[in-house]
């Protein structure tokens, strides 16, 4: 019998989730046809499936029961941090054009619009206002709300986030800093950003998305990103989750790739309580190319999920990805990379790697890379490994006088450190590297490296 | 059971009042499942009340099961109640004792198959419990291995000599509630093979059982239960062949394996059922469970397989690893053609302290089929030091065909060490050019390429078998290039 009211009690808890976002639906101020259009297919399809629950094949390892029993407020107007604290958590070094958003919505006292070299940014919300046809804009046209529930619940609140485009032909020097910070607002509040990001012919830019937490908020921040590459375009686009331990992540990146276009993913997850990451890209055309390269720290009692689906749709085109964790306390990290083929792809290679450090009794790792190939010329391969540091790595560092966890933090660092290096933007990685130094016990040794280094 | 007809009704009515007496040479049940064809069954096989029981429980809990769709394969549905679930050559009153006593026909059949039954017995030391459809109709070697006091008979007959060992194992690696197909097998299975090897026995012979499957229409529910007490090794062989049928036919088996404290279990597997023709027409559902439970410290259970044949296979044998240091190893081998679907893989599930296990899978896809490898590696917190390697690999051959691989990775324990490793290629052409050029026909060629592809799993089977592979290798992959 106990089992019968499980069952019963699961359903309402789910059931009570999906009315506080639909009351918050209901309450959402109207906007033009298009608009309006966009987020009733979103509202549809989100309520049509429901949260996802640990039945469905893509949340296996990931429970929403604890987000389920949070009713989410849609974010109100916050009290902004001044721009001495928002200087003191954004990256530095950046040379880019720095937008941030509070709680999701755009700050323009903290944003910087004018100095774009060239490129175009415009609010979300100005944006759809201007465009009376959904036809007329492409937004939605990437992430699709039918495969991914918090895409359609992000594009159901579709309101603020921003649009840019960049010149075509040119490359961008200066890149797009993008700062969300989730700051506390009496109750938990939901943040639904999206960022489309229009990479016209020919053209390169580099994204840096930046989640940042303050305080002790419980927030939901459920980001969609979606970049359309078009023929010859570049994008290396940069996400770092730095939300606090109780706030909910979800977040969607989504890609389509037209051809000889490029496209490189830096995802780096720190902080979160449940944070969760899809990423879908699109090759559609020859000589489309793909790097994803991960990271995630995974400690206390947090949880992070990383989903990657590449779709390989045209001949000739090339995926690669490093994805790698440490995972320590009562974490638990999951991993699903899937790589798809579709028929008569062929002459294309797809590789895939997922590495991961479990240093803790309490901590779960749960990885699954996965390959479906429909087309016979193709070069592909993954691997996955959980395990420990390398015993005869730290018995050459001891047999050398190196104190015992000293020499278990340097392997850590240099675990991480392989896929750190596969960041090519300076400042960013900079960041990453002193985040890591700065968790260590003593990052003494560690800190000389990386200053010999420069 | 409304598709019944009552002449059905009158017709089992009348088995209860008069006992089962027939002169068809096929004995087949109709068509059709409910309770009373599962007492039938148990009846016919005069089993024991703790049988029955068990097989109703598991029919009631079957009808509250739905069909599992996950799994990468597409068939049409199955009619469950089109399937006669019962089926055996001659009714069991007048079973023959011994190879001499089985019907001329039955070994022409053998000869046919190209298994010369009582030869290969003879020159390759091999006791052969051969299975015509579901009954048991002929065992040799019996005296040598009671000698050793090894137990080797059909399931019928354990469930009347050793009930107390039926009784005490059956279920307890896959339970009645495992699986659909399982859940059902535990509900109908009519026969299958037996084997108990006593405290500190080396089986002194490999064991081997041919399945067939005979008559039209018949759903094959073997059921398979190997016991391996304390300190014991037994090599066993499970080969399969069907002669040519045009309607589908549900092969839902179930395979135990109980491995006590230092035994070993090595389970080796041919499987070439009629995959039905180059469109897809015909070929057996090949929907198995099988298990091996590494029950003591130290013990070891090995799967072999080889799978060729089959419209779908389905199955992934798996080992409990319960016992410390006890280990389990897969080597698969799986090729598919024409419009073959194949989901196959294993699990491996580190319980014990320092337990090891090794995967290595190969699956070969041509013309329009589809193969997929899909596994699961899970470590429990207690499997301290457990270690895992995986390895599979694909080789595509026709660009029409697909090679898919899902490994789960599960590890909850900081001391564990898993990797998975796996690749998707197709046959060179620059190892075709030199083949040829070297005047090796085209077919000649892909062949030696192929079994080269395999060597690592054809390595673990035991010698007749190895030879008896790489031959059906070439004929399934006939016609995959040029």
């Amino acid at each position: 019998m106990s089992s019968a009211i499980q069952k019963s009690k699961r359903p309402g808890r789910r059931e009570a989730a999906l009315d506080a976002f639909s009351a918050a639906w209901s309450d959402l101020g109207a906007g033009n046809d298009a608009a309006t259009a966009l987020r009733r297919a979103g509202f549809e399809a989100f309520t049509g499936t429901g949260l996802p629950t640990t039945r469905d094949e893509a949340w296996k390892y990931t429970s929403l029961r604890k987000l389920a029993r949070h009713a989410f407020r849609p974010a109100g107007p916050a009290e902004a941090p001044s721009p001495k604290q928002v200087a003191a958590v954004s990256v530095d070094g950046l040379d880019a054009a720095c937008i941030v958003f509070l709680n999701g919505r755009l700050e323009p006292g903290l944003s910087d619009l004018t100095n774009m070299d060239g490129i175009i940014a415009r609010p979300m919300a100005s944006y759809l206002d201007d465009h009376e046809s959904s036809d007329a804009h492409p937004i939605g046209t990437v992430a699709a709300i039918g495969q991914h529930p918090f895409v359609a619940l992000n594009q159901a609140f579709l309101r603020d986030g921003i649009v840019i485009r960049t010149v075509p032909g040119r490359a961008h020097d200066r890149s797009v800093y993008l700062l969300f910070l989730s700051v506390p607002g009496g109750e938990p509040v939901a943040a639904h950003p999206r960022v489309f990001v229009d990479a016209t012919d020919g053209s390169q830019l580099t994204v840096v998305e930046h989640y940042v937490g303050f305080g002790n908020t419980a927030n939901l921040t459920n980001a969609v990103t979606e970049i359309s590459l078009g023929p010859a375009a570049r994008v290396d686009h940069y996400r770092l989750q730095e939300e606090t331990a109780n706030t909910f992540h979800i977040g969607g990146l989504h890609a389509k790739l037209l051809r000889d276009a490029q496209l490189a993913t830096h995802n780096v997850h720190l902080g979160g309580t449940l944070a969760r990451l899809d990423i879908g890209i699109h090759l559609l055309d020859s000589g489309a190319e793909t790097v994803m390269n991960g990271l995630y720290c995974v400690d206390g009692r947090r949880h992070v999920d990383n989903q990657t689906r590449v779709d390989h749709f045209a001949p000739h085109t090339l995926s690669n990805e490093v994805y790698r964790g440490i995972v320590g306390d009562h974490g638990r990290a999951v991993f699903n990379g899937k790589a798809i083929v579709h028929p008569d792809a062929q002459k294309i290679e797809a590789h895939q790697s997922n590495d991961n450090l479990l240093l803790s009794p309490e901590a779960e790792i749960d990885t699954k890379p996965e390959l479906e190939i429909y087309a016979d010329d193709v070069k592909c391969s993954h691997g996955a490994t959980v395990g420990q540091l390398d015993a005869d790595a730290l018995f050459y560092l001891l047999s050398r006088g190196i104190a015992p966890d000293i020499a278990h933090d340097l392997l850590t660092f240099a675990f991480a450190e392989i896929v750190a290096k596969r960041m090519p933007l300076a400042a960013f990685r900079r960041r990453l590297e002193r985040h890591l130094a700065g968790v260590l016990a003593d990052d003494r040794l560690i800190q000389e490296n990386l200053g010999a280094e420069r | 059971m409304s598709t019944r007809s009552p002449d059905v009704e009158d017709f089992i009515g009348k088995k209860y009042q008069h006992g089962f007496v027939t002169d068809i040479d096929a004995d087949t049940v109709p068509p059709g499942l409910d309770e009373s064809v599962i007492r039938l069954i148990s009846r016919k096989k005069k089993e024991p009340g703790f049988l029955l029981e068990w097989r109703l429980r598991a029919f009631e809990h079957w009808q509250t099961m739905q069909e599992p769709r996950w799994a990468h394969v597409h068939h049409d549905p199955i009619d469950y109640q089109a399937i006669s679930y019962f089926s055996a050559p001659k009714s069991k009153e007048d079973a023959p004792k011994s190879l001499d006593e089985v019907d001329p026909k039955l070994l022409e059949t053998y000869e046919k198959l190209g298994i010369p039954l009582h030869e290969r017995a003879i020159l390759a030391g091999v006791a052969v419990d051969a299975v015509f459809d579901s009954v048991s109709v002929a065992t040799t070697f019996k005296e040598k291995l009671a000698e050793a006091g090894v137990v080797f008979c059909s399931f019928s007959e354990a469930v009347q000599n050793h009930p107390e060992l039926i009784e005490a194992y059956l279920g307890s690696v896959v339970p009645y509630t495992d699986n659909f197909f399982a859940t059902l097998n535990s509900a109908v299975f009519t026969d299958g093979s037996f084997v108990y090897v006593p405290k500190g026995v080396r089986c002194p012979m490999e064991l081997s059982t041919y399945f067939r499957i005979n008559a039209a229409n018949t759903g094959q529910f073997e059921r398979t239960l190997i016991v391996a007490d304390e300190g014991s090794h037994v090599s066993y062989l499970e080969g399969c062949t069907a002669p040519m049928r045009d309607e589908n036919q549900l092969h839902a088996a179930v395979v135990e394996l109980v491995a006590m404290e230092d035994a070993e279990i090595k389970y080796s597997t041919v499987q070439n059922w009629y995959p039905g023709d180059e469109n897809g027409v015909g070929g057996i559902y090949n929907f198995v469970t099988k298990r091996g439970d590494c029950r003591g410290d130290r013990s070891k259970i090995s799967w072999t397989q080889v799978e060729t044949g089959s419209a779908i296979t389905w199955k992934y044998p798996s080992c409990i690893l319960r016992g410390a240091e006890s280990i389990g190893e897969f080597y698969s081998v799986a090729v598919t053609n024409n419009l073959q679907q194949a989901d196959t893989g294993t699990k491996m599930i580190h319980i014990g302290r320092n337990t090891r296990s090794t995967i290595v899978s190969k699956g070969i896809s041509a013309g329009r089929a589809q193969s997929a490898y899909r596994g699961l590696v899970k470590v429990l917190p207690g499997a301290h030091g457990a270690r895992n390697h995986t390895q599979c690999d694909s080789l595509l051959m026709g660009d029409r065909c697909g090679a898919h691989t899902f490994p789960y990775v599960e590890v909850k324990n900081p001391s564990a060490k898993v990797e998975h490793e796996a690749t998707t290629s197709k046959i060179g052409e620059d190892q075709l050019f030199y083949c040829l050029q070297r005047g090796i026909s085209e077919e000649d060629a892909v062949n030696m390429i192929v079994n080269g592809f395999c060597k690592d799993v054809f390595r673990e089977l035991p010698m007749e078998f190895a030879v008896e592979a790489q031959n059906l290798l070439s004929v399934s992959l006939e016609g995959a290039v040029g």
